[in-house]
């Protein structure tokens, strides 16, 4: 992984492509890219695509470093043909070249991102939480425990809840971590209570959640009572969020349901994760050099609100 | 393929609807094999409508986890479109374009073409990029 940004050499090629495919312009077609992509390369399209739209996908990276105009897929769906989008540098794709190339100090996109995201073992990090570790690291005598007090346990951006040995993570050992939708009983205003199901793991969708709780119906049908009356796709207007509802019969105590719910495959998931090195040297070795740190503090801090916008 | 079917279901349906890209050239007279169905829908009111035309044909719809039949699927991706197969070929159905073209500017444009069945269609001769 780059010393600079913590980027991959994938990630930076593709940035590369991109910066000079776009040349001034805000966006090009993503074919576009690719084809330059390959041109330099070697990497083809079949092998690039995805890896391009996740650099701008915000349920896989905290910290966009593109953007994408067209469909570039959700969690339940595949994207569009690299023809029928479009693509463009964030300020923070830009700013991480610019690391590379040795024009700004550090940017450790790296340590945020992680690479759980395409099948490496570092989880990714809160943004607002990471950027507050490296600079205490930088200002302050803090000791490594505070430091990873400070960075907190890794935080995936579909906010599932995570669990497991993040002592041994911490300290750069291998560790196994347990990552779960959020799962909140609701009652119901009419006839029904229901469970609502969020934040999905990553690489989990809704799609294949309500056919793996169907499953477990038919299962349980001859089994044992299977409380759930129906699962349902809700859209919350406002915020374009989907999530499923899973509705329950009639005087159901919601808590046993939730904990089978939790043992279904794709609403909890384990990974297997490592850093580097142990977290609090990574926190360090992103506040090492203090020229400029502020300033690239701030480029991270524009990621994030990027990604939110 | 033969989009015939397809499209019949749809009128049947009361979609709404502008057939683009090979299928309209041919529909149009152009000497082209359509390899597979672009239509582009007006969503006002149809959404029903076009997944009930579809489930008539046993419809599958392409998401990460694999095709599905359209009537198991939740939520569909209506902000842009999504790709579906039918035991008659392959449909991509397109709600916009990252020009921001819709159903309303291609029927602005499209001409009727008359099935043998006598429904009649509106389509919309544009070609995709290679």
């Amino acid at each position: 992984m780059s010393a600079a940004t913590g980027l991959g050499l994938v990630d930076i090629a593709i940035l590369e492509a991109c910066e000079a495919s776009t040349d001034g312009h805000p966006l090009v077609l993503t074919r576009t890219v690719l084809g330059l992509l390959h041109d330099r390369t070697g990497i083809g399209p079949r092998v690039a695509t995805e890896p391009l739209y996740d650099l701008a996908r915000p349920w896989v990276a905290h910290l966009p470093l593109l953007t994408v105009h067209g469909n570039y897929g959700s969690q339940d769906d595949p994207p569009a043909n690299p023809k029928y989008t479009e693509c463009g540098m964030t300020p923070l794709g830009t700013a991480a070249l610019a690391a590379e190339r040795g024009e700004m100090g550090m940017l450790p996109i790296g340590l945020i991102n992680g690479t759980t995201s395409v099948g490496g073992t570092q989880p990714p990090f809160d943004p607002t939480r990471a950027i507050a570790a490296i600079r205490q690291a930088a200002t302050t005598s803090a000791s490594d425990a505070d430091l990873v007090a400070t960075i907190g346990r890794p935080a995936f951006p579909t906010g599932c809840e995570v669990d497991g040995d993040l002592a041994g993570l911490a300290a750069g050992h291998a560790a196994q971590l347990t990552l779960t939708a959020r799962l909140d009983s609701v009652r119901g205003s009419s006839r029904y209570d229901h469970i609502e199901i969020r934040n999905l793991p990553p690489d989990s969708g809704n799609e294949e959640i309500a056919e793996r709780i169907a499953d477990n119906s038919r299962r349980h049908v001859h089994q044992e009572r299977w409380p759930v009356h129906d699962i349902e796709h809700r859209v919350v207007s406002r915020g374009g969020e989907d999530y499923l509802a899973v509705i329950l019969d009639l005087e159901t105590d919601p808590e046993p349901v939730m904990a089978l719910l939790r043992s279904i495959w794709a609403i909890r998931r384990t990974v297997s994760a490592q850093l580097p090195a142990p977290l609090a040297q990574l926190i360090r070795a992103a506040a090492a050099d203090t020229d400029g740190l502020e300033t690239r503090l701030d480029i991270l801090a524009t990621g994030i609100r990027s990604a939110t916008e | 393929m033969d989009a015939t079917p397809i499209l019949e279901s749809l009128t049947r349906h009361e979609c709404r609807f502008v057939v683009v890209g090979s299928t309209a050239r041919s529909l149009l007279g152009d000497p082209v094999v359509p390899r597979d169905l672009d239509l582009v829908v007006d969503r006002v009111g149809a959404d029903q409508n076009l997944i009930d035309a579809l489930a008539e044909m046993e419809a599958l719809i392409r998401r990460r986890v694999g095709w599905r039949p359209i009537r198991e699927c939740g939520r569909l991706p209506w902000e842009w479109g999504w790709q579906g197969r039918t035991r008659y070929g392959d449909i991509d159905v397109i709600t916009q374009f990252i020009d921001g073209a819709t159903f309303v500017d291609h029927d602005a444009v499209a001409e009727p073409v008359r099935l043998a069945s006598g429904a009649e269609v509106r389509c919309h001769a544009t070609q995709h990029l290679p």
